[in-house]
């Protein structure tokens, strides 16, 4: 695994999803609070393998769907597993469930999904 | 909760109570007192030198007068009894001023048409009777068996030839009847629709104070889930203080799962896309506290 995306506007989780994720295994993690920071970081983010995008960034400001468009748009082409802690009948979750190439990880995710996300390049879960 | 919302809507139904009690009594009595003033110059007309009938008549608009004046100053407090009574005082007074005037009449040799008060005096009340179906049907027939008593105790049957009468005026107090029913009944299933309205839209704040608190936990307890985790790896010598702080993370975890249960009486709107929980929360308390001024007063 070479580099991973995380896209979180809490600034203690982003530290620590790329503090773990680092640690089992991943190559760098570049991180961003914003949509808006994520495309300044557009070649970093490009050269990413996995995308973990927060669907919700805030109130008013552009979401983790958002994020996915422009990554899809810009020819991204490694993973992207959504996080969020919305409820299921939430409309930007059910966006983000209709998005067939795109994994949802409701939060709290066990951090042994999150590990073997990068451990198991195929995103399988083995306890 | 549960049992807040059911105080809530049981409010709620009083108070629509209440003001449907005061408006019917309010219109009866103002009725009342425009008509009793019309007929006692229409009475001096037709029955000159009897003041008897234009006294009772000014009689009824005094104390029709009088308890306008006390349903005005009680409007915002005014109980659904205090109208029905009002709507009694005011209306059993025309039992003796309606015998009053069909004697007169009868007296008189005019041509009348008898009992007419009777019949718009019935329909009348089965329009705006405070929905007791008692206090309405018992006056409709107090008003009823007066217009039968009249008919025959005047012998206007072998006077008059109305071989209708009395039959169609108690057919108009039959109609009178159904107007009763039908409003008491119409105002039943609206207060069982109000109640479940009340009811459903108190859940659904109660599904959203869930998500509100579940979507501000899920972050905090995503960091602490990860923390724990990172520090599982490295500072192995803590594992029993870990595995404390692991159980009360499952705790949490189950707490926040369960909240789950009342998503699916979420009714999402479009612009409500980004949730903010803090928001969410903000609005809630200013519910909140906008109720217990509204209870306080």
């Amino acid at each position: 695994m070479e580099r991973v995306l995380v896209l979180e506007d809490d600034n203690d989780l982003r530290a620590l999803l790329c503090e773990l994720l680092v640690a089992s295994g991943a190559k760098a993690c570049v991180s961003a609070g914003s949509v808006a920071e994520m495309v300044g970081l557009k070649d970093q983010v490009l050269g990413c393998e996995l995308a973990l995008l927060d669907v919700n960034l805030g109130s008013g400001v552009p979401s983790g769907l958002d994020a996915y468009q422009w990554l899809r748009e810009n020819g991204f082409g490694g993973r992207i597993v959504f996080l969020t802690g919305h409820a299921r009948s939430h409309p930007l979750v059910r966006k983000a469930y209709d998005l067939t190439q795109a994994r949802i990880l409701s939060k709290p995710v066990d951090a042994k999904v999150l590990m073997a996300l990068v451990r198991n390049p195929d995103g399988s879960f083995r306890s | 909760m549960a049992r807040s919302a059911l105080s809530y809507a049981q409010l709620h139904a009083t108070d629509e109570q209440r003001a449907r009690a005061w408006w019917g009594a309010f219109f009866a009595t103002l009725l009342t007192l425009l008509g009793q003033v019309a007929y006692i110059f229409i009475d001096l007309r037709v029955h000159p030198g009897n003041l008897v009938l234009p006294t009772l008549r000014a009689v009824h608009a005094v104390e029709a007068l009088g308890l306008l004046a006390l349903l005005v100053i009680r409007r915002r407090t005014a109980s659904p009894r205090l109208s029905a009574d009002v709507f009694v005082a005011v209306g059993l007074p025309y039992l003796i001023i309606f015998a009053v005037a069909e004697v007169a009449m009868a007296a008189s040799g005019l041509v009348w048409m008898p009992l007419t008060g009777h019949r718009l005096l019935m329909v009348g009340i089965g329009l705006l009777a405070p929905t007791g179906l008692a206090l309405g049907l018992g006056l409709i027939g107090a008003f009823a068996l007066e217009s039968v008593l009249l008919w025959y105790g005047l012998d206007l049957n072998s006077h008059l030839d109305m071989p209708w009468e009395p039959w169609i005026t108690l057919v108009w107090g039959g109609t009178a009847c159904g107007l009763m029913v039908f409003r008491v009944r119409t105002q039943r299933i609206e207060q069982r629709l109000q109640k479940a309205r009340a009811e459903a839209e108190s859940l659904e704040r109660v599904a959203r104070l869930f998500l509100a608190m579940r979507d501000a936990a899920n972050t905090p307890l995503q960091s602490l889930e990860l923390g724990v985790s990172l520090l599982q790896q490295r500072s192995p010598e803590n594992a029993a203080l870990l595995v404390t702080l692991e159980r009360a993370l499952t705790r949490l975890r189950s707490l926040t799962t369960r909240m789950a249960i009342a998503d699916p009486l979420l009714d999402w709107d479009s612009h409500e896309e980004s949730i903010d929980a803090e928001e969410v929360l903000r609005n809630l308390e200013e519910s909140l506290t906008r109720e217990l001024e509204r209870r306080r007063h």
